[in-house]
């Protein structure tokens, strides 16, 4: 018995050893950030907006070893004053906490960088006092924002009570990017949705609030350097699959919205 | 000349044998005298009568002979044949009458007998009306074929007309049998990827057996072919004359102006050929402007031209987007992935010709098929296709494009770094790939004159300058390429050694087509940084669309556009051909300055070639272009008065600005009725023969 355990230890480390190896001799890392054509950009603040420092990494590796995308390995980190700001237009935003106010000029910034082409990704991570400042900036950016919507449903019951954000609907793109998302997951599982703010007819602000990048974090050992709630099986996989799309949603835009996916992606969701 | 003798004083004459006889003659014989003269003279009283004495009119009538020169007396001898029945008549009649001879078609003219056999079977109608109407003789003779299309029916007018007419066909045609295509029902206009109908009818004239065959050709090459009974069904009765009514549909792919023929396959007893075959012509659109992009890796540029093509009604997009390459892993099984298979087989060699436009991103073919299938993006674009490579490390040389049918067609040439070995590693391969690559920031320069349409962003030259020279910076070239001899450099970059200039956007032709070559893959930062100046991406958008629109050779571009009114106009007739003139702002203008130039070729219009060849062309004299009073629309009249090719260029101007010219073309054509139907109307001869007694 104990020797069964034993091979079957070995094996798993073996193949664990030979996945690492085959992943670091076939992923092609940009050595140059100039020269990557996708940099995970982080936005800062006058607050706590970086609970998870080195969560990048993983979601790099990752990135450029199951996609063709040619990812930096290492973030930018950003201002909303930085003029470098529209250079990188994929934008992480994250925290704990309240935080102060950004600037006249700052929010200015981002209305720009929003309608420009650029996308923020919001993540809440739950945190109420986080929520509420994140809030209150978009509801800056966007004061009144009537714009008409092509994307979300035109219903009451999908729009936040008092926010700019709505539901984004199960079928848009981001959740067909690359892999087919089963639920929308996180570290945590409060919300079984995001939702979005749609900008020039694309949404331009996704928001979680089950704390995605949670999931990224590793210990020395390579173990999850925080556990899940309520860890439901599966419930990394997905979040792992969602952060990815998210990424790949912001370089491929609707893409698999075309109608030439339609029949294949609704034939593997009967699987 | 008549004498009447019912005057009263005619009486006064019988008193004076009564007188003599009262005087001379005994009483016996008085009375009888008398007597007799009361009978005359009750005669002459209650009968009153009168001689009358005419005077025989000894002048020989005068009869008129009537020749039908139509066109189609041109057919099986009938205009010899009647010559000779004309010469028989006049060796019959000769000495009993006058003769005068005439020749008719739309019109009649007197020839002397001497040149009867000079006539020849020109004339483009028939009208017997006139002969009809003409009271000038005292008989009329018409040797024709009894086709009349021109003027009122013959039949209608002959009931008001006392002159006797004999009639007479040329002889050898009661028999004739015909086919012919009639009442043809085509649009001069269509778009692509939709269905087209034509209509018409085949005319059968006579019995005819067997069956033939009708074909529709497209550019010379058949699309449709429907066969067809001449003498009905087998076991019917075979008709004098009938009608076949026949349809075609058909889906035009590419749009240009199309040569169409419908032909009926003629059969050996058929007494005119001419009449089998009609030409048209169909001036094939766009509804949309068709795209198919492939983009190698997702990116940037990707997303964000992705992003404004969509948001372009005008363009149709179809994507494919490598999200993983075989040496990327996969975390889950294959049926968690929304990735589908990349048909490239069926695009690149079936599909690729339903488009306007190929785009490649960063995109190397090797790993996805074969170099053969490159073969068929040259034919798309030598046959009128655009292609445009942006660039990426997998682009051009990067992608393997040397020493293939994409380097023919490309407008740069490409530098081949030392070949990759299989036992590389893929960084090492990458570099390769990137060695002529260079990661710098670069202000593009503007190497043409601003007026080319992909550069006249703002529609002013001036304010288009100013805008180019503040457009954010771009990121990232390929150093080694070089722009080829006969291509147009309009966007440059510097070097980053110094050592000179790195064409960004090339143009060329090649064939039909046209391909550009835009020398990095960052044209995104121009939106962003816009947005980032707090602009709008107005410009950027304007860039790709102006660049879209060029390389498909939309007339969208240009600020006049010439429209002749029909593709097909009759010698003799006159041509309408309506412009329309915009501004710099592409608002309607109505005081343009245009200058009509027509030029005629007689050489048919070939839809392979539609460049202006003028070394055989003659100048035609036009009308003034004259403003139609709304929405920027001028018109010109051009006369036509040959069969050809008429080329029409409109040069205009603007309040001082120049708004370039329009072009278009149209064909002078011969649509004659008498080859139409061309057998003998015999009924119609007999008809007019008795109606006149």
């Amino acid at each position: 018995m104990v020797f069964k355990k034993l091979i079957s230890a070995a094996i798993a480390v073996f193949f664990i050893l030979f996945f690492m190896t085959f992943l670091k001799a076939e992923t092609v890392i940009s050595s140059d950030i100039s020269d990557a054509e996708f940099v995970y950009a982080q936005l800062s603040c006058n607050g706590s907006w970086d609970p998870y420092p080195e969560a990048h990494k993983l979601i790099s590796y990752y990135l450029s070893a199951t996609t063709s995308i040619d990812m930096f390995p290492e973030r930018k980190v950003l201002t909303l004053s930085d003029k470098e700001l529209f250079y990188y237009p994929f934008l992480v935003f994250t925290g704990r906490g309240s935080y102060p106010d950004f600037s006249d000029t700052q929010i200015q910034n981002l209305r720009r960088y929003l309608r420009g082409g650029g996308i923020l990704f919001l993540e809440t991570a739950g945190d109420p006092e986080f929520t509420e400042s994140a809030e209150r900036t978009l509801g800056r950016v966007f004061p009144s924002k009537i714009f008409p919507s092509k994307i979300f449903p035109d219903k009451n019951s999908d729009r936040i009570p008092g926010q700019q954000f709505k539901k984004i609907p199960d079928d848009y793109a981001i959740f067909r990017s690359f892999y087919l998302i089963d639920y929308v997951s996180g570290r945590t599982l409060k919300y079984p949705y995001l939702t979005g703010i749609e900008v020039e007819s694309k949404i331009a602000v996704i928001r979680s609030d089950n704390d995605l990048i949670g999931v990224w974090p590793q210990d020395r050992a390579g173990n999850p350097g925080y556990s899940l709630m309520p860890d439901k099986p599966g419930q990394r996989r997905e979040a792992v699959k969602l952060t990815l799309n998210i990424l790949i949603y912001s370089l491929s835009g609707t893409y698999k919205s075309d109608d030439v996916h339609q029949p294949f992606i609704k034939q593997k969701l009967k699987r | 000349m008549n004498v009447i003798f019912n005057s009263p004083s005619a009486y006064i004459y019988l008193l004076i044998p009564a007188a003599i006889a009262v005087m001379i003659l005994k009483p016996r014989e008085r009375f009888f005298t008398l007597r007799l003269l009361i009978y005359f003279l009750l005669f002459f009283v209650l009968l009153s009568p009168y001689i009358k004495l005419a005077e025989r009119d000894k002048t020989i009538p005068e009869i008129a002979i009537y020749i039908d020169n139509s066109l189609s007396m041109g057919i099986s001898d009938r205009i010899n044949n009647a010559m000779r029945t004309a010469e028989d008549i006049f060796s019959i009649l000769k000495s009993r009458a006058n003769l005068k001879f005439y020749k008719f078609s739309n019109q009649i003219k007197e020839v002397d007998r001497e040149n009867l056999k000079n006539i020849i079977p020109d004339g483009d109608s028939t009208d017997m009306v006139n002969i009809i109407r003409d009271t000038g003789h005292h008989g009329k003779i018409i040797i024709s074929d009894g086709r009349y299309n021109k003027g009122f029916n013959p039949l209608a007018v002959n009931e008001i007309n006392s002159v006797p007419i004999y009639t007479t066909g040329p002889g050898g045609g009661s028999r004739a049998v015909d086919l012919a295509i009639t009442e043809l029902k085509a649009p001069e206009f269509g778009f692509r990827n939709e269905k087209i109908e034509i209509d018409f009818k085949v005319l059968v004239k006579g019995r005819l057996p067997g069956e033939s065959r009708v074909d529709l050709k497209e550019n010379n090459n058949l699309i449709a072919s429907r066969k067809i009974e001449p003498g009905g069904q087998s076991g019917g009765q075979p008709a004098e004359k009938k009608e076949i009514p026949v349809k075609f549909s058909f889906i035009p792919t590419r749009a240009e102006l199309k040569n169409y023929t419908l032909e009926i396959k003629a059969l050996s007893e058929e007494i005119n050929k001419a009449n089998n075959r009609r030409n048209f012509r169909i001036h094939i659109n766009r509804r949309k402007i068709r795209i198919l992009y492939v983009s190698g890796r997702p990116s940037w540029e990707y997303s964000l031209l992705r992003r404004l093509l969509k948001s372009d009604w005008q363009i149709d997009l179809v994507t494919f987007l490598i999200l993983r390459n075989p040496d990327n892993i996969a975390i889950v099984p294959e049926n968690q992935l929304s990735l589908i298979h990349f048909p490239a087989r069926e695009m690149f060699t079936e599909k690729i010709y339903d488009f306007d436009l190929l785009i490649y991103e960063n995109f190397s073919y090797k790993r996805f098929f074969p170099k053969s299938y490159l073969e068929h993006i040259k034919k798309f674009v030598n046959g009128g296709g655009a292609f445009l490579m942006i660039g990426g490390k997998e682009s051009f040389a990067g992608g393997g494009y040397i020493d293939t049918p994409i380097e023919d067609i490309l407008p740069v040439k490409m530098t081949k770094f030392s070949s990759e070995s299989s036992s590389e590693s893929p960084p090492e391969k990458e570099s390769k790939r990137q060695a002529g690559w260079e990661n710098e920031s670069f202000k593009v320069q503007i190497k043409k004159d601003i007026r080319h349409p992909v550069l006249d962003i703002a529609g002013d030259p001036k304010i288009s300058q100013k805008i180019w020279d503040e457009m954010p910076e771009l990121f990232g070239y390929d150093k080694s390429l070089e722009a080829k001899p006969g291509t147009a450099v309009i966007l440059a970059g510097p070097k980053s050694d110094g050592t000179g200039r790195v064409p960004i956007l090339t143009l060329a032709e090649s064939g039909r087509g046209r391909t550009a070559a835009l020398n990095t893959q960052s044209t995104w930062r121009w939106c962003m940084g816009l947005a980032g100046e707090g602009k709008t991406p107005y410009y950027y958008n304007q860039f790709w669309y102006k660049l879209i629109r060029y390389l498909i050779q939309s007339a969208e571009l240009k600020k006049i556009q010439v429209f002749p009114e029909t593709l097909n106009v009759n010698a003799g007739q006159t041509a309408k051909i309506n412009i329309k003139a915009v501004d710099r702002y592409w608002e309607p203008v109505k005081d343009a300055k245009l200058d009509a130039e027509v030029l005629f070729s007689s050489e048919k219009i070939s839809s392979e070639n539609t460049s202006s060849d003028n070394k055989s062309s003659v100048r035609v004299p036009s009308g003034p272009v004259t403003y139609t009073g709304e929405g920027g629309w001028y018109s010109v009249s051009v006369p036509v008065n040959e069969v050809g090719a008429y080329k029409v260029t409109v040069n205009g101007s603007y309040r001082g600005q120049d708004l370039g010219r329009g072009k278009a073309e149209f064909s002078g054509v011969r649509l004659n009725k008498e080859y139409m139907d061309t057998t003998l109307n015999r009924d119609l001869l007999e008809k007019i023969a008795r109606q006149s007694g």
